[in-house]
């Protein structure tokens, strides 16, 4: 059965009519998914109806991948799916063979994957990829596809299509190949596009591109199952979301309930964990007030002038100064190469720099006075990144300990730091006090990072 | 004065597939390895007691060529000699030739694998280039060039197998020594302000000799094999040395009458060098399951 | 790709002058080591100074000693009392000819072994392995010997030894190639295998494809860069092997014409085996280097 929810109701594409909304593209109920005695799907049910966008919440190992891959019926080798209903565009799915999962995989159902880097072919070129979904279902005549490629590469907002198709993965951007990946996931124009972390390895102006991109398809519509460990990412498109925990659903709901009025303690925790503006000076995992100390503006420990290095011909810190002062967390945000990495190893002298210099308060004692943090949360499950963002600060509050803090996450750093620099292309464009540079961002970069933040607000 | 800490920006790996446990039937085969290379010290300490008093070298002329019996378990050859003894004793050359040639190449490849990983750019290329240089010649012509000025002999053939694998150690450890020296811990200990001497000593040496047992082991296999193969063309141990390389190459003289001549001496070489390479492996495997 | 090719020549370069240093730098007068075993008058020594210019200072006499190898002049055997060049030229024919079936054999049984077991059952890739164990365990001459005694002393299927006829090539290229086919097919099953399992993989399968084409498309490319990678030890087998195996089976070929000039200590001979065996080194891994560019678009920029 389908849930009622506001703007997502089904219009042309599907096909049209009541009797379409009320057949679920995939249902499942009491769904079990084991590898060798262990079970890591532990009987959840699931539907998604034509046009609706139905998110799996969860943190690593909560099942939401293989959950999401069973559809497809790829489970992965040693897999055992049990359910006591399994219907996929209607038809009982419990009985498939080979054959008929391959009929349904990429022409019922296309898979997005997370890092396209990765999840298209390395060695093949990005059109010879989106040719093959076209070739295998024969959805469009041989002599027409190269035509078609171009066409799916142009829908996708990839420019240069003619150039793009000759490429291979790692000759585009982050951004450009993750909509390669999405172009070969809807060639054969599938009625549920299921994306599984589509989003994880991206800066997050792109990511917030590729949302934009799902929500298009959305539209014109596509179903859509998105998987994701980030309540924030599919905060803005999905219309229900289920949240997943040990192989359980813990909580369901429209997207607003879910995340306006969490029912769940666990949903709770993920919510309260999330670092944010809101999140500043309390502590992640319990939410409790913190009392910290206010840095000593008087006692400067670390001071970088004019630093610059480069590789080759290529600057990736360009003239930049920072001073970080006792008990201080000074904030440096980012995309990918914009030399933030670099800033960090020549602060703490594993760089010589090409000019400028970095000066260190002499300290006697057994305790660093400055920690350098690089992506130290990057790679983690939320409730993990709040324990040791929160252990961090306690480090900070009970020794004074000033902090280099390196994240490209801008939810992360308004946590956690006192003043912020914002880098772009090894340069600094703008820096300042947390709460202003991130409430009243002057320089159009840092506007439209702040911008592309996905949030939980409803 | 200040520390580093820094995250992957990747997505955690995928849950790795359950270690198996050997099963009942798997058992034997877990043991039989290491078992024959417990055998194989007792044939190089102790021959005597595998032998029952027989000598390799005593020729019985009119006893030549007999099959496997009550007498001779493993027959004798075509000069009447044990070749049970011929095989236990002839593991003190084949299996000192790899020995020694194996520690010889990991002594000399370790050193010029950690200079060219420590040097200079210039340097470390000229190095890696000279491994090139080196591993352009099959160890076996390296060898034929060797023998060819220095003649024949046991010492020779060990010198030649040495020079030839030199490179495999080498740059394996110069592999090392780089992603040791850009390693969190290296980092942390120059941060620490320690000497360049002290962090090679106490921190990358002991980190970059990790792979060496494993390849050391699986080394000394394959340097067997080549030791056998030299002595196969006459270049290693003289006769009537019992080495299973110049045993075989007699004995193909006479396969069609006595089989045993070169069967023994055969199997010899092959389970010696499996049971190295199953141990080494099971050895790599437990390095690779042990260190994250 | 001319940075490949400078490469390749200072390989060679080297090759010649380590070559060079080793009669350079062994015990003994030169002029003896040169005329080895063979025949020794004045008249010889007086050719042995003139040839290799020893009454001149060492670096002239290295010098000339390239420069001559530049010419393609690999000097004289005073034991054959013919030119070295002339030597091989002969004898080249067969070596390259059982080279070249071993190397076809080897690749195609690895081919064979690697798709048929790849991501099968236990007993499939349990017979698999323990035949990859066996083909780096067993001697490369003892694969020869228990061919000879089953096929050509018991079966008679085949001639114990020579050259003459296809017959006779059968089991000199089993011998060499078994080994080959033995590693080669476990890094390519092992190539395989993580092929499959990785995203592009999932992607793929994701598109409706077959596993048979999945393995066509996709997978086999990826097997192949473990392999490609493999070329010094290919090559080092290969040739190694060769000298081995025609001595074994009694084939003419460089092997028997190294292995003759080693026991006669016809350095000469033996230097000119040597920089020949670097060439072919410096040839297959160029060749497969190219191949490896081919197959990997990511090496290429």
């Amino acid at each position: 059965m389908t849930t009622t929810h506001g703007e997502a109701v089904p219009t042309s594409a599907a096909g049209g009519g009541e009797n379409v909304s009320t057949v679920p593209l995939a249902a499942v109920a009491d769904l079990r998914v084991s590898f060798g005695g262990s079970e890591v799907v532990r009987g959840i049910s699931l539907s998604i109806a034509p046009g609706e966008c139905v998110a799996i919440v969860g943190e690593s190992g909560s099942g939401k991948s293989v959950t999401a891959r069973t559809l497809l019926g790829l489970a992965g080798p040693g897999s055992l799916v049990r359910a006591s209903r399994f219907t996929i565009a209607g038809r009982d799915a419990l009985g498939f063979g080979p054959r008929e999962w391959r009929a349904l995989r990429g022409r019922f159902a296309g898979l997005v994957l997370q890092d396209a880097l990765v999840s298209l072919d390395p060695l093949r070129t990005v059109g010879a990829e989106i040719a093959e979904v076209l070739a295998v279902h024969e959805v469009v005549p041989r002599p027409r596809r190269a035509d078609r490629v171009l066409e799916l590469l142009e829908s996708v907002g990839v420019p240069e299509p003619e150039l793009r198709a000759g490429q291979h993965p790692h000759e585009l951007s982050g951004g450009l190949r993750q909509r390669a990946l999405i172009a070969s996931a809807i060639a054969a124009d599938p009625e549920l596009i299921i994306a599984d972390e589509p989003t994880t390895a991206l800066d997050v102006t792109v990511q917030a591109q590729v949302l934009r991109l799902l929500a298009e398809r959305k539209a014109a519509g596509a179903a859509l199952l998105l998987i994701s460990h980030d309540l924030a990412v599919v905060a803005s498109i999905a219309d229900r979301i289920l949240v997943m925990r040990e192989g359980r659903i813990v909580e369901e709901g429209p997207a607003r309930h879910v995340l306006s009025t969490p029912a769940h303690p666990y949903t709770r925790a993920l919510l309260a964990a999330v670092p944010s503006a809101a999140s500043r000076g309390t502590r992640l995992a319990t939410g409790a007030r913190r009392i910290r100390s206010a840095p000593n503006p008087s006692a400067q420990v670390l001071a970088g002038t004019a630093l610059g290095h480069a590789y080759g011909p290529r600057r990736v810190v360009d003239d930049v100064s920072f001073t970080l002062h006792e008990g201080e967390t000074l904030g440096v945000v980012g995309e990918s190469g914009s030399g933030k990495t670099t800033l960090a190893r020549l602060a703490l002298g594993l760089l010589e720099p090409g000019h400028g210099r970095v000066a260190i308060a002499r300290a006697l004692g057994p305790r660093p006075d400055v920690l350098v943090c690089d992506e130290p949360v990057s790679a983690l499950d939320v409730s993990i990144q709040a324990q040791v963002l929160d252990l961090l600060a306690d480090l900070q509050a009970e020794y004074g300990t000033a902090m280099l803090f390196i994240s490209h996450d801008l939810g992360v750093v308004h946590h956690v730091a006192d003043r912020v620099l914002v880098m772009k292309d090894g340069r600094v464009v703008e820096e300042g006090d947390v709460e202003e540079v991130f409430t009243r961002p002057r320089h159009p970069y840092t506007q439209a990072l702040v911008a592309a933040v996905p949030t939980t607000a409803v | 004065m200040s520390a580093l800490t820094r995250g992957e920006s990747r997505e955690p790996l995928p849950v790795p597939a359950a270690l198996v446990r050997p099963t009942a039937a798997e058992l034997p085969g877990r043991l039989v390895p290491p078992a024959f290379l417990v055998l194989l010290a007792v044939a190089l300490a102790a021959p005597g007691l595998l032998t029952a008093g027989a000598d390799p070298l005593t020729a019985d002329p009119l006893n030549a060529l007999a099959a496997p019996g009550a007498g001779h378990w493993f027959g004798t050859d075509h000069l009447g000699r044990d070749v049970l003894a011929r095989v236990v004793y002839g593991a003190r050359h084949s299996i000192s030739i790899g020995v020694a040639a194996t520690g010889l190449a990991v002594t000399l490849g370790v050193l010029l694998g950690l200079a060219a990983g420590l040097s200079p750019k210039w340097l470390d290329e000229a190095l890696a280039r000279s491994f090139d240089v080196l591993s352009t010649l099959p160890e076996l012509l390296l060898a034929l060039l060797v023998v060819a000025i220095t003649g024949p002999g046991t010492g020779n053939v060990i010198f030649a197998i040495a020079v030839a694998q030199i490179p495999n150690y080498a740059r394996v450890i110069r592999a090392q020594t780089f992603v040791v020296r850009r390693s969190g811990y290296v980092e942390q200990a120059v941060t620490f302000g320690r000497s360049r001497l002290a962090i090679t000593a106490r921190h990358i040496l002991p980190n970059v000799l990790g792979p060496i047992p494993v390849l050391a082991t699986i080394g000394i296999g394959q340097a067997v094999i080549a030791g056998s193969g030299l002595s196969f063309l006459g270049m290693g141990p003289q006769p009537p040395a019992a080495e299973w390389g110049a045993m075989l190459s007699e004995a193909r003289n006479y396969l069609r009458v006595a089989w045993w001549e070169a069967f023994f001496p055969g199997l010899a070489i092959t389970l010696t060098v499996a049971c190295l390479t199953v141990v080494g492996r099971r050895l790599q495997r437990r390095f690779e399951g042990r260190t994250p | 790709m001319i940075r490949r090719l400078g490469a390749g020549l200072a390989v060679l370069w080297a090759a010649a002058t380590a070559a060079y240093a080793a009669l350079l730098l062994a015990p003994g007068d030169t002029v003896d080591i040169l005329v080895g075993d063979g025949p020794d008058t004045p008249e010889i020594r007086a050719d042995i100074i003139a040839d290799w210019g020893l009454d001149r200072p060492e670096i002239v006499q290295y010098l000339s000693y390239l420069w001559r190898l530049l010419h393609g002049d690999l000097g004289r055997s005073y034991q054959l009392q013919r030119g070295v060049g002339d030597v091989l030229a002969t004898q080249i024919g067969p070596t390259a000819q059982l080279t070249l079936a071993a190397a076809g054999t080897g690749v195609a049984l690895a081919g064979i072994i690697a798709l048929v077991t790849a991501g099968r059952g236990r007993w499939l890739r349990g017979a698999a392995s323990a035949a990859e164990l066996a083909s780096v365990s067993v001697p490369p001459f003892l694969i020869g010997i228990v061919l000879l005694s089953l096929f050509s002393f018991t079966l008679g299927w085949f001639p114990v030894s020579g050259a003459q006829g296809p017959g006779a090539l059968v089991l000199p290229a089993l011998a060499l190639g078994l080994p080959i086919a033995g590693v080669l097919g476990q890094v390519l099953r092992g190539g395989l295998e993580r092929a499959l399992e990785q995203p592009f993989a999932v992607t793929a399968r994701a598109r409706g494809l077959t596993e048979r084409a999945l393995v066509a498309r996709h997978a086999l490319r990826h097997a192949l860069i473990p392999a490609v990678t493999l070329a010094g030890w290919f090559t080092g087998t290969l040739l190694g092997g060769a000298v081995i195996t025609e001595v074994l089976f009694g084939r003419p070929g460089l092997g028997q014409v190294a292995m003759q000039a080693v026991t006669g200590r016809d350095m000469p001979v033996v230097m000119a085996v040597v920089l020949l065996s670097a060439l072919a080194y410096v040839t297959i891994s160029t060749l497969l280097d190219l191949a490896y560019r081919a197959i990997d678009p990511r090496i290429r920029g």
